[in-house]
């Protein structure tokens, strides 16, 4: 199918001779054409389980700063906070 | 990290040859390692690879790489887990893979009735959720352990590009479309929260400033960066301008309140170092490296 925000310039030269132009693909599929060197792939799902974390979550850097309570470097100026109680009373639009 | 080849004087490069790069994502848990999910054939056709890249004192080398049977739009890591990723797909699916697995997707799950062109788990420590966008309009919430959707969000009116959990209020994300809105949902609501007419060309990315709940940024086809205030959205707080085509993707730093990149269709990737008081300005191109939360942007 199409795809109009797929990139729209051609590959470098080299790379034209391995791969046609987006434009040349989207020429092709709008006439109902193979595409060369279409991969075409079966892949299903193994149903396994996860492998097992091991790892903590690590905090998030604006987690951090909250708790060491500093402002960011070459910030104009300290962030506000606001801790978050859901979206009800926020006076949003 | 560029697939698609180029130079720049300070990057690492790895070529992925016969794929060309949709996203990239770092590992919230381990520093330098970097998914990034590709199409076949600039996702017009064909099959899609997800490649978890490592980067280490030689540069950067292909850990793992996952084939899928479309091409492939987006990739989020696990919030709970360092070995598990999800990725949307152009048939409208979502795949749960393990680094650690590398036989084949553990999961895949299959509702969404076009291209899934938008990933993304919760950011907030309550919960493990995960949402997706979708070019058949549609946003899905999932329990990424279990297989059906808790919940599907109509409402907006064009394919949907980017879905963006809050990194602040549980719950919450946002959602850019080629309907021209922003929109800020609730998932204990169907309904939307907040429909803001943000630009008047396609929506391709949004993204939520990490300090400051109420700031959002979107970016567009018409070239131009949006800052919007969620308790004042008639008009932006700020407007970026200086691309040429369309905006991809836009980022607000993990690290600095005010600091912004984004990437656009004119092959640059452009940061802003503040958000200006006055509406309007130009800002610089410099080479950008993508968010490691391991590593504070110089």
């Amino acid at each position: 199918c199409l795809r109009p925000h797929s990139p729209g310039t051609s590959c470098s030269a080299a790379a034209a001779r391995r791969c046609p132009s987006s434009r040349m693909l989207l020429r092709l599929v709008r006439a109902g054409r193979d595409v060369p060197g279409l991969r075409r792939l079966h892949v299903a799902a193994t149903l396994e389980t996860p492998t097992a974390s091991r790892l903590p979550r690590p905090p998030k850097p604006w987690e951090r700063a909250q708790v060491e309570g500093a402002a960011q470097p070459g910030s104009p100026s300290s962030p506000t906070w606001k801790l978050c109680a859901g979206l009800a009373g926020r006076g949003w639009e | 990290m560029q697939p698609g080849g180029g130079s720049a004087a300070r990057s690492q490069v790895l070529r992925l040859p016969g794929r060309h790069g949709y996203a990239v994502e770092f590992s919230p848990y381990l520093a330098g390692r970097v998914a990034c999910a590709t199409s076949q054939h600039y996702g017009i056709a064909g099959c899609g690879t997800l490649a978890v890249l490592e980067q280490n004192e030689t540069g950067i080398g292909l850990l793992r790489s996952f084939d899928w049977s479309d091409g492939l739009f987006d990739v989020t890591w696990s919030e709970n887990n360092e070995h598990v990723l999800v990725t949307s797909s152009g048939d409208g699916s979502l795949q749960i893979w393990d680094t650690a697995k590398p036989t084949g997707p553990l999961q895949v799950y299959k509702e969404h009735t076009q291209e899934a062109y938008s990933v993304h788990w919760s950011q907030t420590r309550g919960e493990q959720l995960v949402v997706s966008g979708s070019w058949d309009q549609t946003a899905k919430l999932w329990d990424p352990a279990v297989g059906k959707s808790l919940c599907t969000f109509k409402g907006h009116e064009g394919v949907i590009y980017s879905t963006i959990w809050s990194p602040h209020i549980p719950g919450c994300f946002a959602s850019a479309s080629g309907d021209q809105t922003l929109r800020v949902w609730d998932v204990k609501t169907p309904g939307v929260k907040v429909v803001i007419p943000a630009h008047q060309a396609e929506i391709l990315s949004c993204d939520w400033c990490k300090y400051d709940e109420n700031l959002l940024v979107t970016g567009a086809v018409d070239c131009s960066l949006k800052g919007w205030d969620l308790r004042n959205v008639r008009h932006p707080v700020f407007n970026l301008f200086g691309h040429t085509y369309a905006v991809r993707r836009v980022k607000f730093s993990p690290f600095h309140s005010t600091l912004l990149a984004s990437c656009s269709y004119d092959f640059t990737v452009r940061s802003s170092s503040r958000v200006p008081d006055i509406h309007d300005c130009h800002y610089d191109f410099l080479c950008f490296y993508a968010d490691s939360l391991n590593k504070p942007v110089d």
